[in-house]
This record gives structure tokens, C-alpha cells and sequence, in this order.
């Protein structure tokens, strides 16, 4: 175990670098640099705007560039903004909260749904239920997020005015739970039901696989409670997969989900991405994705852990 | 003796692709003294195992049900009980092994755990108890260091031993009956030895009574004290192992007793019952054996034969014995 997850780990290194090296290197070669914004949006003469880049190292050659901003991550500064002239870190850092808060109790109401729908339409498949959960998950597979949530804009802000907008807090008043919970309501949900139906359905499949398990049937057979064989024998079984579907929304969970934090304006990294984005602000664009990718790397090496606890066949070496 | 289980005009449907209703057992009737065993033979689809999981109501509501009979254990209808009840049943008074061993033990929890857990459900007793009440069954059906395997994992166990393990989660909680389901099919010719000794063994020490369900005669005539033969469903001859190897009666009993392979005589080519199984979406009418019998009689393609008595404890679905059944 202890050789495997070394391996592991210096495999995630290694493509760690390689990630670094492919996002530096893409947004060079990207058409426009983020100095044409500037001289597009601002009043700066060419000369400051040279001065400017020089003082950014923006005119050196880019492996030296790389170099760089490589010594710079391993002290945990990821460069400086374009646009607000700020660590990357700092802005990074200030959003990831607000977006971990979202993306994590949207995953969190997703499964806590989900999975049980999904066992119980496994347990008699092709009922009524079954029917009505597959349709559910339909829609919710097939809606786009902004569009569920500008609907709920639409019903719960605009017509009703029970819930506020967007953002995170209001204004005027003070910043409180109660404040909070009524802005996260509608971004949680709008995410969660984006979630609730794949998880759903890869729930069904596997738990109607595992049931059909001639272990399921001996647990039965030994005067086991249908709950008790199902919740406990054929569930352990299944979990595999809801491991791996979480371990494959972990770059949603730290990359933000960026349309619906732009439709509800969320302050979160995903939002940040956008702006970034539309200003050709490349390092912060370089800081958000060189975070997630290496969230994905740490998360993708705990669900293969996970996997071996889960699994006892799973063999490490 | 009186009888521990009664099985009386069992019938079990089943839902097919296209939503029609098949049955796939059919009137089945056949008993069972205490300490007796009870041996079920037939080919592959002839409804034995259906049977066995009928007798536990282990049939799945979504994909069938037991739609007549009367199952009775002690003389109380097992039907006619609630889910809870027959809960406390499962594993208690009946239990079963099943065919597969490498596939019926749970992969993700250890033999401890999957032994325990049924003498947690029938006994009240402490986790320590039942530890150490799981080791002496391990120690009883023969495992060598039992405390080693009650921490393994079944992937980590060999076939034989894995069935091992079945039999003591079976007889954990000392059951007046254990239906084997073809205990011996899926493993090698001297570990199948090995096992049906064990239960024999563990059978006179329990006093307990054993459905067999195989379709090895070599295993009925060392095992058994009573054969019920089956097709397509039905139930067709039941006697005493000696009535059935000496004089069978129905022409189906007789080809597959004929097409047991001898030692003495050399032969090139083996017996076989002409035809195959009938599927039982599209059963023949009148007697479901009539294709594949070399004796047939005008009413045997018209009506279904009812079990008749032809000697002591020895009945036989057949037109050709009617007239005598009614003498006797």
C-alpha cells in the first residue's frame, strides 16, 4: 500500500509539471495579449505601457517566464493580476471559500437525494416510480443550468421576491447566516438538480446490478431485513461508483460552476474565471487553473484509496 | 416420524419479457421427515431451485410470486405469514447454501463479519459469543485455523472452502432444515466428496433434515432416503431411493436412471433421453414429458396425469400406471 501510494504520488508530480508547462505555454500563444487590453481600455502611453511589461518580466522569453513564475508557485505567489494589479494568490484565496460553500453543499443535497432515489428505483425497476425518477432525471440531465436558474430568478426573485438575486450578502444589511442561506438558496438548488440526475441514474445501474448479486440473495436468505440487505450488503457494493462519480466532480467542486456562479453572481472562482477570461487577465487564468488541476490530482489519488477500502480485491502493487 | 415441511400444489408464475404470466413450477407436492433427506433431481430448468427459493420466499416480488400452495413447516403455513415472520424463519429454522460459492459470499466483508451477522440476528447474544460461537463453527466444518479466516476476505478463500464457510453460516443457528441447492455442482470432484460427507456428518450431529437439490445421481443414491423427481415443473415420481433405482416407474425416471454411465458394460456411445426440455413459455399440453416418451398413449397429448399412489410412499404422475393406481 505505502509503495503504491509513493508511486502514486510521484506520478501526480510529474503530471502536475506537465500541466504547468501545457496551461503557461497555451496562454502564450493565445492571440491578444493582455497589454493590448490595456492600450485598448486605458489612457497609457506605449512607453509606461512598455515600462509596465518590463517590470512584469512580460518581455523576457517565455521558458524564462515559466521559470519564473514556477520559483514563484513553489513560494506560494502566483503571480501578480493584470487587471487589479493584486496577488493572484490573494484573489484565489479570498473566492475559494465562497465557492467551496456552494459547489460542496449543492454535491452534498445532490447525493443525499439522489442516492436513495436511485436505490429505490433499482429495487423495483421499471415501476411507477422508476418511470418518474428515470423522467426526473431526464429533465434534469437535459436542462442547462442557466436557464434553470434564470427560471428561478424569474419565479422566486422577479415574481414572488422571496429570494434575493445574487451576490452573497445584501448590501444594506448586516452579514448573517439567515442572510446568507436565502442567497445560497437558489444557486444550490439551480446546482444541485444540475447533479441529482446522472448521480441518480448511476445509482440505479449499479445498485440493479449488485442485487442481482448471488451475495445478495445468501444475506436474504440468512433472514436479513430487506433494508438491512440492501442499505448494508449490496450498497457497500455499489459504492464503487458514486466513488468514482465524486471523484470526477472534484474539478467542479474547486473550479466553480461557472455559469451558474455568472447567472447568480456568487463571488466565487468561478465567477472570477469569467472576468479573467473576458480581460485576458492570463495569470490569473494560469493561478485558477494550475489549482484546480492539482485539487483533481489530490482527489483523484484519495478515491483510488478510497477504492482499496471499499474493494479488499483491489490490490496495490 | 412426523413431517417437518409439507410442500402442497406449490405453484410459482413468473412474469415474462412481454408481461404474460409463466408458471414455472406447477402443482408440486412432496414432504419431508425430520432428519430425513430429501433428494431433488431434474434436469437444468426443470424447476428445482425455484422450488427451494419458493420455500423461503426468496423469489423476487418484481419478477414473480408464488401463486398457489401451501408450504407448511410444523404444520403451520409458511405463506401465511408476514415478511417479519418469515424473517425470523430464514436462516433460523430453514436455511440454505447455494450452488455458486464463489460468488455467494459477499466481496466486501469478511467472513467474520458475514458469520456473525446471522447469529446476531436469531440469537441475542454478545459480539464476543457469537466470535467465538463463529470460530467453533469454522472449526466444525473443517477450516484449519479459523481465527486467521474469520479476518480474511472470501476472494482470499478457495471454492471448497468458501462452501465451507456457506455450511457454517447456514447452520449457524442449527436449522431443522437446510435446502442445498446443487452444493457440489461448481466444485472438484474429491473437495464434492469432501463436503457431502461434512454435511452427512453435521446432519447426524444437528438432527437436522436436508432438501438436496442436484442433478448428480451418484450424490442422491449416497445421500438421500427419499427422490422426488422433477420435470418441467412438476414433480413427477417420488419414492424411496430403493423404489426409484429398482423399480422406477415413470418412463422419465427410467431414461435418466438408463443414461447413468455403467463401469462394467462398454459402450460407445451413452443413453440419453431423446428431445430437450420444453421452455416454460411453451409447455406441450397434456402430459409436458409426451414429446420425448416412447410410450405414449392417446389421452397423455389431452390431459395432464394427477399423481397417483403405485406402492407404499411411492407416487408417479403417469397415464400408463392410472389403471393400476386404481387398483392399489
Amino acid at each position: 500500500m505505502a509503495k503504491y501510494i509513493v508511486r502514486r504520488i510521484v506520478l501526480s508530480i510529474l503530471t502536475f509539471f506537465c500541466i504547468t508547462i501545457i496551461v503557461f505555454f497555451i496562454s502564450y500563444l493565445a492571440p491578444g495579449s493582455s497589454l493590448d487590453y490595456i492600450l485598448a481600455n486605458s489612457n497609457m502611453s506605449p512607453e509606461e505601457i512598455e515600462l509596465r511589461a518590463s517590470q512584469l518580466g512580460l518581455n523576457q522569453p517565455v521558458y524564462k517566464q515559466y521559470l519564473t513564475w514556477l520559483k514563484e508557485f513553489f513560494k506560494g505567489n502566483l503571480g501578480i493580476s493584470l487587471r487589479e494589479y493584486r496577488s493572484v494568490t490573494e484573489m484565489i484565496g479570498e473566492r475559494f471559500g465562497n465557492t467551496l460553500l456552494l459547489t460542496f453543499s449543492s454535491l452534498l443535497i445532490a447525493y443525499f437525494i439522489a442516492i436513495p432515489i436511485g436505490i429505490h428505483s433499482s429495487r423495483k425497476p421499471y415501476s411507477i416510480g422508476d418511470f418518474f425518477s428515470a423522467t426526473a432525471a431526464l429533465v434534469s440531465m437535459a436542462l442547462p443550468g442557466f436557464f434553470i436558474g434564470m427560471f428561478m430568478i424569474w419565479i422566486f426573485s422577479a415574481k414572488l421576491g422571496w429570494l434575493p438575486m445574487g451576490g452573497m450578502y445584501s448590501s444594506s444589511a448586516e452579514h448573517s447566516i439567515i442572510d446568507l442561506l436565502k442567497h445560497m438558496a437558489m444557486p444550490v438548488t439551480c446546482l444541485a438538480l444540475q447533479q441529482l440526475g446522472n448521480v441518480m441514474r448511476q445509482m440505479r445501474s449499479s445498485m440493479l446490478e449488485v442485487l442481482s448479486e448471488d451475495y445478495v440473495r445468501t444475506a436474504r436468505a440468512t433472514g436479513l431485513s430487506e433494508i438491512k440487505t440492501v442499505y448494508i450488503h449490496a450498497l457497500r457494493n455499489a459504492m464503487g461508483t458514486i466513488v468514482t462519480l465524486f471523484g470526477t466532480s472534484l474539478p467542479f467542486l474547486v473550479g466553480g460552476a461557472v455559469v451558474t456562479e455568472q447567472v447568480f453572481s456568487w463571488p466565487g472562482i468561478g465567477s472570477l474565471m469569467v472576468t479573467s477570461i473576458t480581460t485576458r487577465d492570463y495569470p490569473v487564468i494560469i493561478g485558477i487553473t494550475v489549482v484546480v488541476a492539482t485539487t483533481v490530482l489530490l482527489g483523484n489519488l484519495l478515491v483510488d484509496i478510497t477504492y482499496g477500502i471499499l474493494d479488499p480485491k483491489v490490490k496495490y502493487d | 416420524m412426523s413431517k417437518l415441511l409439507e410442500v402442497k400444489n406449490l405453484q410459482t408464475c413468473f412474469y415474462s419479457k412481454d408481461k404474460r404470466i409463466v408458471s414455472a413450477i406447477n402443482d408440486v407436492n412432496f414432504s419431508i421427515k425430520k432428519g430425513e433427506t430429501l433428494g431433488i433431481v431434474g434436469e437444468s430448468g426443470c424447476g428445482k431451485s425455484v422450488t427451494a427459493l419458493s420455500i423461503l420466499q426468496l423469489i423476487q416480488p418484481h419478477s414473480g410470486m408464488i401463486t398457489q400452495g401451501e408450504i407448511l413447516l410444523n404444520g403451520q403455513d409458511l405463506l401465511k405469514l408476514n415478511e417479519k415472520k418469515m424473517q425470523q424463519i430464514r436462516g433460523n429454522q430453514i436455511s440454505m447454501i447455494f450452488q455458486e460459492p464463489m460468488t455467494s459470499l459477499n466481496p466486501s466483508f469478511t467472513i467474520g463479519y458475514q458469520l456473525i451477522s446471522p447469529i446476531r440476528l436469531h440469537r441475542r447474544c454478545s459480539r464476543k459469543d457469537a466470535y467465538d460461537y463463529a470460530v467453533s463453527m469454522l472449526h466444525m466444518v473443517g477450516i484449519a485455523s479459523p481465527e486467521q479466516r474469520m479476518k480474511e476476505y472470501p476472494h482470499q478463500l478457495s471454492g471448497g472452502m468458501r462452501q465451507r464457510v456457506m455450511i457454517a453460516m447456514a447452520l449457524s443457528c442449527e436449522p431443522e432444515l437446510l435446502i442445498a441447492d446443487e452444493p457440489t455442482t461448481a466444485l472438484d470432484v474429491t473437495i464434492q466428496a469432501q463436503i457431502l460427507e461434512l454435511m452427512k456428518q453435521l446432519q447426524r450431529k444437528l438432527q437436522m433434515s436436508i432438501i438436496l437439490i442436484t442433478h448428480d445421481m451418484g450424490v442422491v443414491m449416497g445421500m438421500c432416503d427419499n427422490i422426488a423427481i422433477m420435470y418441467a415443473g412438476n414433480v413427477i415420481e417420488f419414492a424411496d431411493k430403493y423404489q426409484i433405482f429398482n423399480y422406477p416407474k415413470h418412463p422419465y425416471t427410467k431414461g435418466l436412471l438408463s443414461s447413468i454411465p455403467s463401469l462394467d458394460r462398454d459402450v460407445d456411445v451413452l443413453n440419453t433421453i431423446p428431445g430437450i426440455v420444453p421452455s416454460i413459455s411453451n409447455m406441450p399440453s397434456g402430459c409436458k414429458f409426451g414429446p420425448r416418451c416412447q410410450h405414449t398413449l392417446p389421452i397423455c397429448k389431452q390431459l395432464q396425469p394427477k399423481s397417483i399412489q403405485v406402492g407404499n410412499d411411492h407416487s408417479v404422475s403417469c397415464w400408463l400406471y392410472e389403471q393400476e393406481g386404481g387398483e392399489s
